[in-house]
Order: C-alpha cells, then sequence, then structure tokens
C-alpha cells in the first residue's frame, strides 16, 4: 500500500493544485482569477519534478515507463498550458473590463483549468497503472474531463456538438473497454496487470492459446482503448471533435488522450505478448496471432485513412485532425514489433520507439496548433463589439510569412517535423519504429509505413508553403490577426525551438526512452510482490530497498 | 573538419539573405568565396599539406575520417570520410558552386528575392557535400532528403508560376518517395550487416550478399537512386524541373544533384556489386535512360528542355557504366562524369546568358550571335565540341574510355554489342544535339531577337570561360586538373588502384573508328534534321501522352479520388453512422479473433428448455422488439423498462434473489430519469427511413449473437475462487451475517460503500443546485445569443 502511496506524489501534487485553483478562479478580485494559470503551471512544475525523482516500482513488466511517462505528461502539459491561456471565459473578462458585475455562476475558469489538470493527471496515473481497475480508472479521469473542456471551449453551437459526440462516442468506447477489462478479470482471476501476465502467459506456454476469454477481453479492451488514440476505424469523432473545439483545446485532444490511450495499450498487450521470443507463438512475432492481425490490420488502416483524408481537407485543424490519426497508425508499428531481443536498444525495441515518438508528437502537434491558436479572425473592426473567429481555412495562413514571421517559421517547422523530414526530431522519432518492426521481421509494414510517410509528404507540404503564398482577397474586412495571448506563439516557439534542437541533440531523450521501454517478462516473483502490496492482503509490506529500481533516490 | 566543412554552408545560410540587403552588388561575390575556400581546402587535405588525419590504404586510396556522435541508442553518428569518389564528387560540388554564386549575381542581378536564392543554394551545396561525404547510410539519407528539399525550394523559387510549384512538387514527391527507398534499404542494411557505417559494410560483403533480404535492398537502393539521378522511367521530373531558374538548372540539375544517384551506386558498388541482379538492372536501365533521353534531346527545340533531355542522357550513359562495371568501365564512368560536369555546366549557363540576353528561348530562332557576344561564342562550342566527343576536349577521352569500356571482346557477353550499338546511336543524337544548341546559333545571318543581343556581363561569363577551359585543360595538362581527381575515384568504386589513361592518341583502334562514325552520323543527321522531325514529330507526340508522367499524373489523381470517396463514404458526420462501424468493427473484431483462436468450438452444448424460459424469452423479445418500433419516447422507454423487468424475473428464476431486487429497483429508477430528461426534448420525430432501420436491425442483431457466443464462452472458464473463498469463508466468523453480499457491502467494504454514498450526496447536491440554476442560465444563454447576431 505505502508502495502505491509512494508512486503517486506528482499525482498527489496536481490534485492539491487542482483544488486551490477551483477555488482562486472563482475568486471576485480580477488579479486573483488570473492566477489560475500560473498556479497550474507551478503544479505541474512540481509534479514533473516529483515524478522525475520518485522511486520506481520494479514489480510490472513496463517499470520504467511511469516515470518518463509522467515528466513527458508535465513536460508538454506546461506547453499546453500555456497554450491555453485566454480559452476560457473570454468573453466574460472582456464584460468585466467594460464595466459588468463578474458573475462567478457564468464563469467557466475554475472548472477549465481544474478539469486540464484533472486529465493531465489522469494520463500520469496511466503512466504508473499497475491494475485493471486502476487503468480504467486513470483513463476516464483523463477522458471525462476533455469532454467537458470541447463544450466549454467555445461558445459556438458547432463546440457543443462537438462535445457531446465526443462524449457518447468515448463512452462507448469506456463501455467497450471496461468490459474487456471484467472479461480479463473472469479469464485470470486477477486484476493486477503483472497477474494477468503471467496467468496468460503461463497458460499459454502450456496450450499454445490465450483462450478464448482472454482474448476476448483483451480485443474488446484494445477496441476500446483505440478511441483514445483515434485509430480506424474508432477515429470517427476526431475530425469533427478537433475542429469543433478551439484550437488550444484541440492540441490537448491531439496528445493527452493519445498518450494515455498508448500507455494502456502497451500495457495490455504486454498481458499477452512479447514473451516467448520471435517464435513464440508460432506466427513469426512475439504476439498471440489474433492480436497481431487486429493490430496490425488496425495499424494499417489508421495510417493510410488518416493520410488520405487529409490530403482533400481546406481546414487546417481537420488535416491535423487526420494527420494526428495516421500518427496513431505509425505508433501502432512500434506496438507490433514490441520490446526486441533482451538488452535491445532503440533501434530494436518497439515500446522505446513508441514512447520516443510520443514525445516528439507532442512537441510537434503543439507546435502547429500553436500557430491556429495563436491567431484570429475579427468580423468587424470596431474594438466594442468585434466578433472573434477562430482561424481554420488554410488559405487564412497565407501571407503569414510577411505579417507574422515567427509563427510561419514555427508552422514551417513543425510540419517539416510531423513529415519526419531529417534532421528534426520527427525523422528521430520515425527511425526507430522502422528499425524495431524490421528488426521483429514486419517488412509489409516497414514498406506501408514508408508509402503513407510519401503520402503525408503532400499535405504537409501544403501547410509548409501556405504561409509564404500572397494573401488572397485584401478587400473583405475581416482580418486575421494575432491573439491578445503572447504566451500561445510562445508555446510554438518553444515547441519549434525542441524540434529543432531535440533533432539535432536526440541522443539523450533517445536513451530516457530506450530505458523507458524495458519490458520486464512477467515471473513468479513479480506475482508474489504485487500479491504482497495488494490492499487484500492483512499486512502491508514496507517498500524493500533491494525491490526499487536503480535509480532511486 | 569534414563535419565544420559541411556544417559551414548552413550556417551561413540564414545569413546570406541580410548580406544580400546590406550589400546588393557584392553579396555573390562574398557567398562564393565560402564554397571556394571549401574546395580549397579539400584540396589541401587530400594533399596532404593539411594534416587533417589521412590515411593512405594499400589500394592507392586514401581516407581522412571525423566522427562525432549524434544518436548512439540507433547506430547514428556524424561520421564523415573523405576519399577518393567523395574527394571528386565534393570538387565538383564546391568548385562549381562558386562560379554559380557569382554566375547567379549577375543572372537575377535586382531581383528581390536573390538573397533568398543564396540561401537555398548554400544549403543545398551543405547538403550536397553531406551525401558525399557522410561515411553513415542514415547521415547519408538525411543530407539526401536535404538536397530533395533544397531543390524543391530552388525549382519552386518562382512559386507565384502555378507551373513552378507543380514541377517542385512532382520533383519533390518522385525524389522524395525514391529517398524513403534508400532509408528503407539502408535500414535493412543495417539490420543485416549490423552497422550503418558505409565504409565497414565491405567487411560484411558476403553475409549481405547471401541474406534473403539482399534483392529487397538492390530494388529499393536502385529505385532511390534512379528517381534522384532521372533513371528511365523516372526521368519525367528533370525536365519539368527546368522552372528553376538558370544557375539552379546548371548546379542541381546538371552537374551536381542528379548525379547523387550515380554516387551512390558508385558507392555501394563494393558492397553489392557483382551480383547479376545488381549489375544487370544497372545496365539496361542505364542503356534504355541514355537512348531516350537523347531521343528526346533531339526533338527538343527550347533551350533548357533540349540540355535537360541530353543530360538524362548522360546519366545514363554512367549508370549503364556503373553497371557494366569492369576496370575500364569505371574509369571511364569516373573521366565523363568530370567531363559531362565541365560542358554540361558550361552549356547550362550559356543557355541562361543568351536567354538573359536576347530574350530567346528557342534555338531555332537563334542566329549569328557570335559578332555581339563573341566570348560566350568561344566558351559554349568549346563546351559544344566537348560534347560532341571531339578532341582535344575531355569528352572525346571520355567517349574513348567509354567506348574502350564495352566494345565487345572475348571477355565480354553478347550485350556488349548491344551497348556498344546503343552508345553509338545516342552519341550521334547527342552530336546533333551539341550542335544545334552550343555552334548554330552563333553562325550564320543575325535574325532579330526580342532584345538586341549583347555580351553579358562578366559575372556570368566566368563560369562558362573557367567550366570550358577546364575541359581543354582535363586533356592538354591531365595530371594537373584531371587525375587526382579521377584516378583516386575510380580507385576508392573499384576497391583497386586505378589509373584511367587520358592521352589524346592510342594510334587506330575500334574505339577511334567508332567515335568518327559517330561524328560522321550525326553531322549527317545534323543536315536532314529538319526533315527527319517533321516526318516524326506527329507519330512520337502521340506516344509522348503515354509516357510514365501519366502513371504520375494518374497516381495522384487516384489517391485523391479515393480521399474523395473515401470522405464521402466514411465522414458522413452523423453520430449514429459512427456509432453503426464501430458496432460492426466490435463485431468483426471479436468473431475474428475467435474464429482465429477457434473459441467457437469449446461452446457448450446447450441443455434441454423449459416452457417458462421460453415464454419469458418471448417477453424479452416483445420489450425489444417494440422499443424498435415504437412511436413516441414514452412508449419506447416502457419497452425498454419491460426487457429490464423480463431481466430481473431470468434472476429469479436461476437462483439470484438480491440480484433480481437490485436489477428492478435499478430499472425502476432508470425509467423514471429517463422520463424526467425526455420531458426536456423536443417532440418525437423518426429520424431514419426503412432502409436505414433495416440497417440497424442487423447491427443489433450481430452484435446480439456475437454477445451471445461469448456469454457461453465465459461460462466455460474456470475462475480463480481466492477471493470467493475468503469471503465465504470468514462471512459468518468475522461479521456474523450468511448474505455474503451484505457482509461485503456493509463490513469487509463497509469504508468504501461509505464513500460511494458520500459520491451519490454530493452528486445529488450538485444536480439539485444546476436544476434550480437551470432557468436563469438559460435565459443568459439566450441573452448572450442575441448580443452575438
Amino acid at each position: 500500500m505505502n508502495n502505491v502511496i509512494a508512486q503517486l506524489w506528482p499525482e498527489i501534487a496536481l490534485f492539491v493544485t487542482t483544488c486551490l485553483v477551483m477555488v482562486v478562479g472563482l475568486s471576485k478580485d480580477r488579479g486573483t482569477r488570473k492566477l489560475c494559470a500560473p498556479i497550474s503551471a507551478i503544479g505541474i512544475i512540481v509534479a514533473g519534478y516529483l515524478a522525475a525523482t520518485t522511486s520506481v516500482d520494479t514489480a510490472t513488466t513496463l517499470p520504467f515507463m511511469a516515470k518518463y511517462g509522467k515528466v513527458l505528461a508535465a513536460g508538454v502539459g506546461l506547453l499546453l498550458l500555456m497554450l491555453m491561456a485566454g480559452t476560457a471565459d473570454r468573453q466574460l473578462e472582456d464584460a468585466v473590463d467594460r464595466g459588468e458585475k463578474f458573475e462567478p455562476l457564468r464563469s467557466t475558469r475554475a472548472e477549465f483549468y481544474a478539469f486540464f489538470l484533472f486529465s493531465l493527471m489522469g494520463l500520469m496515473l496511466c503512466a504508473g497503472a499497475s491494475d485493471l481497475i486502476f487503468l480504467f480508472l486513470a483513463l476516464e479521469l483523463t477522458s471525462l474531463p476533455t469532454y467537458v473542456m470541447v463544450a466549454l471551449s467555445t461558445r459556438r453551437d458547432r463546440s457543443m456538438e462537438a462535445g457531446v459526440k465526443y462524449f457518447f462516442l468515448g463512452a462507448m468506447g469506456a463501455a467497450m473497454f471496461l468490459f474487456g477489462f471484467a472479461l480479463i478479470y473472469g479469464a485470470t482471476g486477477s486484476t493486477a496487470l503483472a497477474d494477468v501476465a503471467y496467468t496468460i502467459q503461463n497458460r499459454a506456454a502450456g496450450t499454445g492459446s490465450i483462450g478464448p476469454l482472454a482474448l476476448t477481453g483483451l480485443v474488446l479492451s484494445l477496441l476500446g482503448v483505440m478511441f483514445k488514440i483515434a485509430a480506424v476505424p474508432m477515429h470517427f469523432y476526431t475530425a469533427d471533435v478537433y475542429q469543433g473545439a478551439a484550437s488550444s483545446v484541440t492540441a490537448f485532444l491531439a496528445f493527452v488522450p493519445k498518450c494515455a490511450g498508448f500507455f494502456a495499450i502497451m500495457l495490455l498487450v504486454g498481458c499477452a505478448g512479447w514473451a516467448f521470443g520471435p517464435d513464440g507463438y508460432g506466427s513469426g512475432t512475439a504476439l498471440p496471432p489474433e492480436l497481431r492481425i487486429l493490430l496490425w490490420t488496425i495499424a494499417v488502416l489508421t495510417m493510410t485513412v488518416g493520410n488520405v483524408l487529409a490530403l482533400l481537407q481546406t481546414s487546417v485543424k481537420r488535416i491535423l485532425a487526420y494527420s494526428s490519426i495516421a500518427h496513431s497508425g505509425y505508433m501502432l508499428v512500434g506496438v507490433i514489433a514490441g520490446p526486441g531481443p533482451a538488452e535491445s536498444t532503440l533501434a530494436s525495441n518497439g515500446l522505446a520507439a513508441v514512447l520516443f515518438y510520443l514525445l516528439t508528437y507532442g512537441v510537434m502537434s503543439v507546435g502547429t496548433f500553436s500557430v491556429v491558436a495563436a491567431l484570429e479572425r475579427r468580423r468587424r473592426a470596431t474594438a466594442a463589439d468585434a466578433a472573434i473567429d477562430e482561424v481554420d481555412h488554410i488559405d487564412e495562413l497565407r501571407g503569414l510569412w510577411k505579417r507574422q514571421p515567427h509563427l510561419a517559421a514555427v508552422m514551417v517547422i513543425c510540419a517539416l517535423g510531423l513529415l519526419g523530414l531529417p534532421p528534426l526530431l520527427g525523422f528521430l522519432g520515425k527511425l526507430p519504429l522502422f528499425t524495431s518492426a524490421l528488426g521483429a521481421g514486419e517488412i509489409v509494414l516497414v514498406v506501408i509505413l514508408g508509402l503513407n510517410s510519401a503520402i503525408a509528404a503532400a499535405y504537409y507540404l501544403r501547410l509548409v508553403s501556405v504561409p509564404f503564398l500572397e494573401s488572397g482577397e485584401p478587400s473583405t474586412p475581416d482580418a486575421v490577426v494575432p491573439t491578445p495571448f503572447p504566451s500561445r506563439a510562445l508555446a510554438g516557439v518553444v515547441a519549434a525551438v525542441l524540434v529543432v534542437v531535440a533533432g539535432l541533440a536526440g541522443g539523450t531523450l533517445g536513451s530516457h526512452a530506450e530505458r523507458a521501454g524495458t519490458f520486464r517478462f512477467p515471473t513468479k516473483t513479480m506475482e508474489a510482490t504485487r500479491h504482497a502490496s495488494q490492499p487484500t492482503s492483512t499486512v502491508s509490506v514496507p517498500p524493500d530497498a533491494a525491490e526499487r529500481g536503480p535509480n532511486a533516490r | 573538419m569534414l563535419l565544420a566543412l559541411v556544417i559551414s554552408g548552413f550556417v551561413l545560410a540564414p545569413v546570406a539573405p541580410m548580406l544580400q540587403r546590406a550589400l546588393p552588388h557584392r553579396a555573390g561575390y562574398i557567398v562564393a568565396l565560402l564554397p571556394l575556400a571549401i574546395a580549397v581546402m579539400l584540396g589541401l587535405m587530400s594533399a596532404g599539406v593539411v594534416n587533417a588525419g589521412i590515411v593512405t590504404d594499400t589500394e592507392g586510396g586514401f581516407s581522412i575520417v571525423s566522427t562525432a556522435p549524434w544518436v548512439a541508442g540507433l547506430g547514428v553518428d556524424l561520421a564523415f570520410r573523405l576519399d577518393g569518389l567523395g574527394l571528386l564528387m565534393a570538387m565538383l560540388v564546391s568548385g562549381i558552386g562558386a562560379l554559380i554564386f557569382v554566375y547567379a549575381a549577375g543572372y537575377l542581378h535586382g531581383h528581390k528575392h536573390l538573397g533568398r536564392l543564396y540561401a537555398f543554394l548554400l544549403m543545398f551545396m551543405a547538403s550536397m557535400l553531406g551525401v558525399v561525404l557522410a561515411d553513415n547510410l542514415i547521415l547519408l539519407f538525411v543530407f539526401w532528403e536535404l538536397t530533395s528539399v533544397s531543390s524543391y525550394l530552388l525549382i519552386g523559387f518562382d512559386h507565384s508560376q502555378e507551373k513552378s510549384r507543380k514541377s517542385a512538387l512532382q520533383a519533390l514527391l518522385v525524389t522524395g518517395l525514391g529517398g524513403l527507398g534508400i532509408l528503407a534499404a539502408a535500414i535493412m542494411l543495417g539490420d543485416v550487416a549490423g552497422t550503418f557505417t558505409i565504409s565497414e559494410l565491405v567487411l560484411h560483403r558476403d553475409t549481405i550478399r547471401g541474406h534473403a533480404l539482399f534483392p529487397a535492398i538492390v530494388v529499393l537502393m536502385l529505385f532511390g537512386a534512379c528517381t534522384k539521378s532521372a533513371q528511365f522511367p523516372f526521368h519525367f521530373w528533370l525536365p519539368n524541373a527546368m522552372a528553376a531558374p538558370t544557375p539552379v538548372s546548371a548546379y542541381l540539375h546538371s552537374s551536381t544533384m542528379v548525379k547523387a544517384g550515380v554516387y551512390l551506386i558508385a558507392r555501394l558498388s563494393p558492397v553489392l556489386g557483382g551480383a547479376a541482379i545488381w549489375n544487370d538492372a544497372l545496365t539496361w536501365i542505364g542503356a534504355t535512360t541514355m537512348v531516350v533521353g537523347a531521343w528526346m534531346a533531339f526533338r527538343q527545340r527550347i533551350m533548357k528542355p533540349l540540355l535537360a533531355y541530353s543530360t538524362v542522357s548522360a546519366l545514363g550513359t554512367l549508370v549503364m557504366a556503373l553497371g557494366v562495371g569492369t576496370t575500364k568501365a569505371v574509369e571511364a564512368a569516373m573521366v565523363f562524369l568530370l567531363a559531362h560536369a565541365f560542358y554540361k555546366g558550361t552549356l547550362f549557363m550559356a543557355a541562361g546568358a543568351i536567354d538573359h540576353e536576347t530574350g530567346e528561348k528557342d534555338v531555332s530562332k537563334l542566329s549569328g550571335l557570335r559578332g555581339s557576344m563573341p566570348i560566350l561564342f568561344i566558351a559554349t562550342a568549346a563546351a559544344a565540341l566537348s560534347m560532341a566527343g571531339l578532341p582535344p576536349f575531355v569528352g572525346f577521352v571520355a567517349k574513348e574510355l567509354m567506348l574502350k569500356g564495352l566494345i565487345p571482346d572475348a571477355t565480354r557477353g553478347t550485350g556488349s554489342a548491344a551497348l556498344t550499338t546503343m552508345l553509338v546511336l545516342s552519341s550521334a543524337l547527342g552530336v546533333v544535339v551539341a550542335v544545334r544548341f552550343g555552334i548554330r546559333p552563333f553562325l550564320g545571318d543575325l535574325k532579330p531577337t526580342p532584345t538586341e543581343p549583347h555580351e553579358p556581363p562578366r559575372s556570368m561569363l566566368l563560369g562558362p570561360v573557367m567550366l570550358a577551359s577546364l575541359g581543354l585543360l582535363a586533356v592538354v595538362l591531365p595530371g594537373f586538373v584531371a587525375l587526382p581527381l579521377v584516378g583516386p575515384a575510380a580507385s576508392a568504386v573499384l576497391h583497386a588502384t586505378a589509373k584511367p589513361d587520358m592521352a589524346l592518341w592510342h594510334g587506330v583502334n575500334a574505339a577511334l573508328l567508332l567515335s568518327v562514325v559517330v561524328i560522321v552520323a550525326g553531322a549527317a543527321l545534323f543536315a536532314i534534321q529538319s526533315g527527319v522531325l517533321r516526318v516524326i514529330e506527329p507519330i512520337a507526340s502521340r506516344l509522348d501522352r503515354l509516357g510514365p508522367a501519366r502513371v504520375y499524373d494518374g497516381t495522384l489523381w487516384a489517391v485523391l479520388t479515393f480521399s474523395r470517396a473515401q470522405t464521402r463514404a466514411l465522414q458522413s458526420g452523423s453520430l449514429r453512422q459512427y456509432i453503426f462501424f464501430t458496432i460492426g468493427t466490435a463485431v468483426i473484431a471479436i468473431g475474428g479473433a475467435l474464429a482465429v483462436n477457434q473459441g467457437f468450438s469449446s461452446v457448450p452444448g446447450l441443455s434441454d428448455v423449459r416452457n417458462y424460459e421460453i415464454g419469458l424469452f418471448a417477453l424479452l423479445l416483445v420489450g425489444a422488439g417494440y422499443v424498435g418500433v415504437a412511436k413516441n419516447r414514452l412508449a419506447a422507454i416502457a419497452g425498454l423498462g419491460l426487457v429490464g423487468y423480463g431481466i430481473a424475473l431470468a434472476f429469479v428464476l436461476f437462483g439470484a434473489p438480491d440480484l433480481a431486487l437490485t436489477q428492478l429497483c435499478i430499472e425502476t429508477l432508470m425509467v423514471v430519469l429517463m422520463v424526467l430528461v425526455f420531458y426536456m426534448l423536443p417532440d418525437f420525430r423518426s429520424i431514419s427511413n426503412n432502409s436505414q432501420r433495416f440497417r440497424d436491425l442487423f447491427a443489433a442483431l450481430s452484435l446480439g449473437a456475437v454477445m451471445f457466443f461469448l456469454v457461453l464462452i465465459a461460462g466455460q472458464s474456470t475462475p480463480d475462487l481466492a477471493v470467493t473463498t475468503f469471503y465465504g469463508e470468514r462471512s459468518v466468523p468475522d461479521a456474523y451475517g450468511r448474505n455474503v453480499v451484505n457482509v461485503i457491502l456493509v463490513d469487509f467494504r463497509a469504508l468504501d460503500t461509505l464513500g460511494e454514498i458520500t459520491v451519490l450526496v454530493v452528486a445529488a447536491v450538485g444536480v439539485y443546485a444546476l436544476l434550480k440554476s437551470t432557468p436563469k442560465r438559460a435565459k443568459h444563454i439566450a441573452g448572450l445569443k442575441e448580443g452575438s447576431e
């Protein structure tokens, strides 16, 4: 029990911050209200620091993922927070500026930041989940706030529609993986992931099959989690929701639930996969054949559908939505490749590749979204009743190079990064996916991945070139102007700098991911340790120093 | 040191536009100093004057190595290596680069984006140096893609033109796709050999050659090289790339970037060469390209496409020679590479100069320019004669060597006769092209041109004159210009000492005779060219429409059409459709997984059915069916309630009364809640037609069927009973209760229950608050809406 709590200090820090934010956000004093964002930032930084320094629970199959995932969540979370500036309560605050009274009932600022932090907390919990129930709660804690954030993000009907769609489909996904978890429990008699893995793989070693019930459970849970990562055919909400939500929230959706989903997928697939060497189940890979077919099909569909659909879009956010789908497909390739042989490096460990790719994708997608988030379209020039629209159509970025060269540069760098152009960060992220999949013998998958990267070039290059084109229709009264929130643009600039610098000096980040992707085959000792720390047991075992990871402090 | 040389271009690139703004008339000359310095530095390093850790190996080659770490986990480091082949290419890149910057300063004098052009050119130069000096396959790929991108930027330099943008994208897609082929091949090579370091691959030659992936590696590698070097059938992007400003065409698309593919082939020849698939493929791809290119060039009258196709032909010749792969052929290829860079660079720059000074792009409308531009005439004519293969120019030597490498003898197969014929044919066509472009426009009477012709400025003459004289010097003083570059390069490719014989005269032999045949045939063809063209043009232009460019267009069209169709089919925005697809996926995934797993075989036989079970089942079915056809919400809720109570009844019948009680409570609550919610909804409307209803019925039935089997399978499993046993045993002694469920709720898990109750109370308070505030809030929202409209 103590052992479990010891892992949760980052989340506890976030929770404390959330409580603070909820109170502060309702203050009558404007200056105090505005403290929400700085307080959240401090909370995230503290949580990130705690995550980097807490001990590692070695009694799991992916012992080092928790630390990496939590620090990643804090890092990208900070960038996302910068992007969130001005998303909540903008009209309300403008009204207050004009001398109206502040009405707490109409204010959504406190909820908005609280939900932001809750969702981030859920992501951190996902990274450290060691139990099915834990995982379910963590996934839902990640997702539930996002439904509200989508609906709250703008005052347009479209946001409401997006929120409702997202909620219905998300609830369906949750129902699916909950049902799946129940079946897994039924098949193995345990909810602890290490136990589940041990039982399933023991059974598979004996009978050559993981059994129909465990299989169905895994299939259902994986399908459900596919909603989170927007994999085809669970991707339908993506484009509508991404377009409907405010750009800052869309950036959040593109990273946080996806990241949580991949943590969950790796934990779940780890229950049945990669345990018996390259010919474990006689299928040529280390995954059970049924799961391999499922993941393979989804990966191929996801990459291809995402990229092909993106080609025709004229909305920047829809392009990025489909691109986000495609990137999920790329990352599934790493899941299929698995952790590779023992002592594997970043080049041969598909899980490390996925974890590294999450980092690169997170940074690059924040960068691209920040460009649309940092711009807005004013329909009437008079300051008092200016109607403000989001920038979304790709032509609205025309001439950006002349007007806001820094934003244009962010778009160019981040879109080229997403394209995987060497030597930017995106290339470094994609390379281990290729190498690990090839190491696992998935040649066809590598070829499809390559072809998809080529298709993707067509639409990323549109994003790259459009800021340099002459701006059309100068006669319209609408004007695309920067938002009055400089931190949004700053988030983009930081992301773009990271894409370049981390691309050139990617070795360190890569080695962290390499370690985080370490996969331990489930063993009897692991199961025993886990039982010792189960809440159901009468005596809780104090954390033994020897059980901690090498970099415990 | 090598790293610094490569990086310097990237460092200077962002500065170039500022430099241009500060010194609008001199910036080009200043920027040109960088490539010049690099060329000098490379020369000094390779000569051992500057100590850079030069290593001389036994085969007469040399190498300078510099390594810095990058991503250790991926086996990728910043490894650079300068050897003979690298030196030849790097000297071309930096030397011609210096001339191009000077030329561009004159050609685009006063252009508002000249600074940007310098930046792109510098970026390209640095990337190209990276390609030819990289000693790590992944690093090579990195620079390879950077050359594609800088080429994209340069072709699309004039981005206000639709055609430029289209050509730029086409070049990028074709070469970029090829680049991905190289990446795939590189990763496979790394996987097979255990290293990405190019100079170490040779040691694993036999492992690589024997591996099952070898054919795939060769095919992908050749695909990449052939797209970059514009080999048939991927040659179509190169003539379109002529939309770029002429300095760019002269630099990238004749002398350097398009030779990257040739370079890669030469670089990997020691590793992959010698296998039939590698050599045969290269030989015949190259030969085909050579003939097709020469033929297409013969049909052109516009200067730049004419030169572009003739470049395609020359690249084909190079690839063919590397495919043949004998000592003589490789030596010939290296000499030809140098010769081609000299004369084609001159001709491109001359084309730009003529266009610049006369405003005319069609060679057939140019005549008698010798008087107005005498210096350019001499330089161009020298280059054209070199291209035609006349002594005493380096082109002659190159062609002699090439012929010697191909002419059939005892050691060569039957194919060499065909290759020789093809070479003679394309060379004869080349003679026509060279004369038509390089000599004819300067002779005869002066024809009027859009602008008054006059000698181009000195900046635009420097390049052609320098390169043309180098083409002469390479033969006159071979030990000074050509041999130090060509010899080590050939040695590096062959991994054996090579020393090309660059003498002009070897006595009368077969190669010389064939050379004479080429020139005579070319001259004859030149005399009758207008007649020939008039006859063939109608047929040939019809054939053009079937070319590979159509395949490219068709592919693009197909992808876009597919995309459009997919968007229409899948992305309708309708939530019901999304849910339908989701359910369908679940059914297929679970059903499929169970089928593969043979899980259906574990379904047990069913026990006998009792009468009241049939009654119950009928009740459930009626309830469910009624929900589907109900005409208002209340009726539908009632139907659902019927299903719920039916299930409760089933619990009672199968011995779980407490579950049944719970179910009854939940059902009642649900109905009440739903009625409450529905009270707020708008009027009920039927939103689906019959076919949609049929589809929904189908989805429901299939999901139901899958669930049916799932339940049966679940019943088969033997769960771990540890927890059950624990509570069963401890219930009475610890908690004095016989109903285990109740005991768990109120004793063992009392705190959990308390927590749940608390949550519910808090939620209820929240709901109450919301309900109370609703009318006010609604008024507010309405007010806001009015305000915004």
